[in-house]
């Protein structure tokens, strides 16, 4: 009790909707509630000495009234969800709700040969033993306290795994859908295995659906074994009052490689926590994220490398446009550990204020402690270059079309590195859409 | 073509030009010349609408219009050309992309339909033919990593895809070796017609022996202080511009 009084109100309405609820839970993830509320109650939420949350720790106390954690029953069917068109999900979605498997809404969808996909506390035997080796494997060792969070409150979640050798083409869509009809808090949980010299793209789509506004807290676990390789790309396009935390934590074998693409697109606060642990020889993660962050809104960036093996190679880019009082954040940091030897890591961040109103905070760090690396780390923030806007003019092209092409111009050095091509088009079109509004 | 009449501009509250009076005739060449910090500069950017060159006094008439009424955009539109002294490079922007908006944003304005890809690929081809330039040039982004002539023949090859009625080349030569400086003067000779009209601005009389002008004027003080032929511009390369400085001094110019 003496440690539950320390805790902001905020905090200590969790521990109380804790207390209140009804734990029908397997006994392996009652454990893990048990185990990690105790944890929570110990932290509370990131406060001002929390270095990683240094510029954002002030978000907690506006999570504000919530009644009740979410559901997982929604009053819409498969074909409505698909039906709000965002990006082009080509043909294989899998729908969540609430970051939990919905057996109803993907009863009509063909997946692949070789794809398992379902929920974490529904599936086969043989899937249990890989999900009891797996799940929380590497969440479970994090500090961060809105993990703790998480594995007090997750029900149930996605596991989505590609045993050995198994090759998908086309991009998996997981379309989740966040929706309460009052106000909630959201603790969601996905899964993602990737077996010996198995292939997949993911685009993990993250949106409100008539929602309420929510609070989600939301892990993912993916573990990548030698030789496979998995394009992970997410939006985030929740309604304008939600506020999301996305930790995401990544474990690479040999000669895996591992693409990212964390693009937020609407929200309050956006938050993604990308947890990097490269863990086997020659392998290779890239790690990039574009966004424009519009009114209100406040887009906010943790990346952290972990180089453990080496002769691994690792590539940051992330790139931010803010108008109006948009604020945004980046925290990067690249750790390559002693036995990291030959190890390439670089990092850069590029950001450019639009407006007066507009904030950004970046913090780009590296530690190195093995000798024979090549690592380099950058941070920018900027202006619209008002020299290159004249000389555009005096060549009669108007002010908005030369912001325009000038903006796309700066996206574009980072959509060109994204391999999803429906990504593509769509962060493309977003930067327009977003800015196109834009005057001075 | 051109009309200036008393033409008074202040940057930052400072009076730069203080009474400027020029009158351009169709198909003209006309230099300007002076000494560092006469004004050159600012009477360019005032001409094409450069924000922070605050007007206070004087008019411009363009072919008709009245200039001054005009944002920066719209004057390129009507006709009125550039030459940067410093190019300004705009990393990611292709000059293939850069160019059509601004040749189709120009159309546009007198009404004509944009060019189609196809059209203007040969535009550009043809423009490229006449100035004898390399092609390579419109594959990568606006002046990125141009060296310092790439810059300057690639503001020639812009006024060659823009036609322009009048242009205004500022201190074109500057940085230039002999070399590059011909190529762009012969571009400049090339693009030259009875309805096109020049104004150089240059510090030196370097460029003029290549583009030879019909007047040439020095600007001293933010007032032009002496017009004459292009035998001034002799003159002054031989002598130097301090026995102008001395008849402003005396008061016995003009």
């Amino acid at each position: 009790m003496e440690q539950v009084s320390k805790l902001s109100s905020v905090a200590k309405r969790f521990v109380s909707l804790f207390d209140e609820r009804t734990d029908n839970s397997p006994e392996w993830i009652k454990a893990i509630h048990k185990e990690s509320i105790l944890s929570f109650k110990e932290k509370g939420f990131p406060g001002l000495k929390n270095e990683s949350y240094k510029f954002s720790h002030d978000e907690f106390s506006l999570i504000g009234e919530f009644d009740s954690e979410d559901t997982d029953e929604v009053p819409f069917t498969r074909s409505q969800l698909l039906a709000e068109k965002n990006i082009d999900r080509g043909a294989l979605t899998v729908i969540t709700i609430n970051g939990m498997y919905s057996e109803s809404l993907n009863s009509e969808a063909a997946f692949p040969e070789g794809m398992i996909v379902g929920n974490l506390c529904e599936t086969g035997e043989q899937e249990q033993k890989m999900i009891s080796s797996f799940f929380n494997a590497q969440a479970g060792k994090s500090e961060d306290s809105l993990v703790d969070l998480n594995n007090a409150f997750f029900r149930d979640g996605l596991f989505l795994c590609l045993p050995s050798n198994v090759v998908i083409d086309k991009p998996i869509c997981i379309l989740n859908v966040n929706y309460s009809g009052k106000p909630a808090f959201s603790a969601q949980r996905n899964l993602i295995v990737l077996g010996e010299g198995s292939k997949a793209s993911v685009l993990y789509e993250d949106v409100s659906a008539f929602s309420e506004k929510m609070f989600s807290d939301n892990v993912t676990e993916i573990f990548l074994d030698k030789s496979s390789s998995l394009d992970f790309c997410e939006i985030q396009d929740l309604n304008d009052k939600s506020r999301s935390v996305h930790s995401i934590f990544t474990h690479q074998k040999d000669n895996s490689f591992l693409q990212t693409e964390l693009n937020p697109v609407r929200g309050a606060w956006i938050r993604n926590n990308l947890n990097v642990s490269i863990d086997g020889e020659f392998a290779e993660a890239k790690l990039y994220g574009l966004s424009v962050i519009g009114e209100d809104q406040y887009f906010d960036q943790y990346t952290k490398v972990d180089h453990l093996r080496s002769n691994c190679s690792s590539d940051q880019h992330y790139k931010y446009m803010l108008e109006k009082n948009g604020k945004g954040a980046f925290f990067g940091m690249i750790h390559v550990h002693r036995d990291a030897q030959k190890t390439n890591a670089y990092q850069k961040n590029n950001n450019i204020l639009l407006t007066e109103k507009a904030v950004m905070n970046t913090r780009p760090q590296l530690i190195i402690d093995a000798d024979d690396v090549k690592c380099s780390h950058g941070a920018t923030i900027g202006q619209m270059d008002e020299e290159a806007l004249f000389y555009m003019q005096q060549r009669g092209i108007g002010k908005d079309e030369a912001r325009m092409l000038m903006m796309n111009a700066f996206a574009g050095e980072v959509i060109d590195k994204f391999k999803n091509e429906k990504m593509k088009k769509y962060m493309t079109d977003m930067v327009t859409r977003k800015l196109g509004g834009a005057k001075e | 073509m051109l009309k200036i009449k008393g033409l008074k501009v202040a940057v930052e509250g400072k009076e730069i030009l203080k009474g400027i009076d020029l009158e351009i005739g169709d198909g003209e060449v006309h230099a300007i010349m002076g000494p560092n910090g006469s004004g050159k500069s600012t009477l360019s950017n005032a001409l094409t609408g450069r924000e922070g060159y605050e007007i206070t006094a004087g008019t411009v008439s363009f072919n008709g219009e009245n200039l001054l009424d005009y944002s920066p955009e719209e004057r390129a539109r009507m006709g009125i050309f550039m030459s940067f002294q410093y190019p300004v490079e705009i990393p990611g922007v292709s000059m293939s992309n850069f160019l059509k908006a601004s040749v189709n944003a120009q159309r546009e304005y007198h009404g004509l339909a944009p060019l189609t890809g196809r059209e203007f690929f040969h535009l550009m081809k043809g423009k490229q033919k006449l100035l004898h330039l390399d092609s390579g040039l419109t594959n990568r982004s606006v002046n990125e990593g141009f060296s310092g002539g790439e810059k300057k023949k690639n503001e020639i090859f812009q006024m060659a895809m823009l036609d322009p009625s009048l242009a205004i080349m500022d201190e074109t030569d500057s940085g230039l070796d002999i070399d590059a400086l011909r190529v762009v003067a012969e571009g400049v000779n090339t693009l030259k017609s009875p309805h096109n009209s020049i104004i150089l601005i240059t510090h030196y009389q370097r460029l003029l022996e290549y583009i030879v002008p019909d007047f040439v004027h020095v600007l001293y003080q933010g007032r032009i202080v002496k017009s004459a032929g292009k035998e001034l511009a002799k003159e002054l390369e031989e002598i130097g511009y301090d026995w102008i400085k001395k008849e402003v001094a005396d008061g016995t110019g003009k």
